[in-house]
């Protein structure tokens, strides 16, 4: 049986795709580089609850 | 972050694919837009979101139609035991939100984003633009599947199905995740 993840409807992203979705995410919503929102974000500095962080947070992954 | 929803499976791909397959069904009740996944680490958080972000539906309820918005991660673990299908996902958090088109005004937003020391640690909904709700507060929820978000837009909000059996399709998708979810209302498993 094939992966899941090789069904239509379905794309894992490459390390470099996660990256770059993550990139666009971070600068559209709070104008930072996502190093800097992860950095941010890992201190404790942002707030779940300010609008586009959480979205951008919940993304993170792709960005490894 | 607290886990809530555990699929099994023997392997972490068997268990991941235990939580994909359903989810793929239902969102082909409103999409033909992929669902984009983060590299596979089992042990480590994973996300997806649809490739289509935010996703526009139209609506027989709302004039001009919709925005969909969905976050999800969850991690592939391994639980201690010796079970026959060790492997399982677990949610870690979510956010799904649905927005008007006409400017960027929210409409719904469920969230669960038990981080601790940071933000209401509950599942919960923020509602905007109804009378006497603030648009900051939390109302309690259940755990909320994104197959009840999808069922909430196609009965309520009428958004036109891809599929005529969509209701039975969304209700055995969700069925796993009714199964197999350890809490419903308050988390109150361990830290993973």
């Amino acid at each position: 049986m094939s992966p899941i993840t090789a069904e239509p409807g379905i794309l894992e992203l490459s390390p470099a795709e996660g990256q770059a979705l993550v990139e666009r995410e971070a600068q559209a919503v709070l104008g930072l580089s996502v190093d800097e929102f992860r950095r941010a974000w890992e201190a404790g500095e942002l707030d779940p609850e300010t609008p586009g962080v959480l979205d951008v947070a919940l993304l993170l992954p792709f960005a490894r | 972050m607290r886990s809530c929803f555990r699929l099994p499976g023997r392997s972490p791909t068997q268990a991941r694919e235990a939580f994909l397959a359903p989810l793929r069904l239902a969102l082909n009740c409103v999409t033909r837009a992929q669902m984009y996944l983060s590299p596979a680490s089992p042990g480590e958080p994973e996300s997806l979101r649809l490739s289509q972000d935010p996703l526009l539906l139209s609506s027989s309820v709302v004039e001009g139609g919709l925005r969909l918005r969905l976050r999800h991660q969850f991690r592939v673990v391994e639980e201690d035991g010796g079970r026959a299908q060790p492997w399982h996902v677990s949610t870690q958090a979510y956010a799904y939100r649905v927005d008007r088109t006409d400017g960027e005004s929210e409409l719904l937003s469920w969230h669960w984003h038990p981080i601790p020391a940071r933000g209401v640690q509950y599942p919960h909904l923020h509602v905007s633009g109804a009378p006497h709700v603030p648009g900051a507060a939390h109302l309690p929820t259940s755990r909320v599947s994104i197959e009840a978000v999808l069922r909430l837009l196609l009965t309520d909000y009428g958004v036109p199905p891809r599929r005529s059996d969509f209701a039975s399709v969304l209700d055995a998708a969700e069925r796993p995740f009714l199964q197999y979810r350890r809490w419903s209302s308050l988390p109150d498993v361990p830290w993973p």
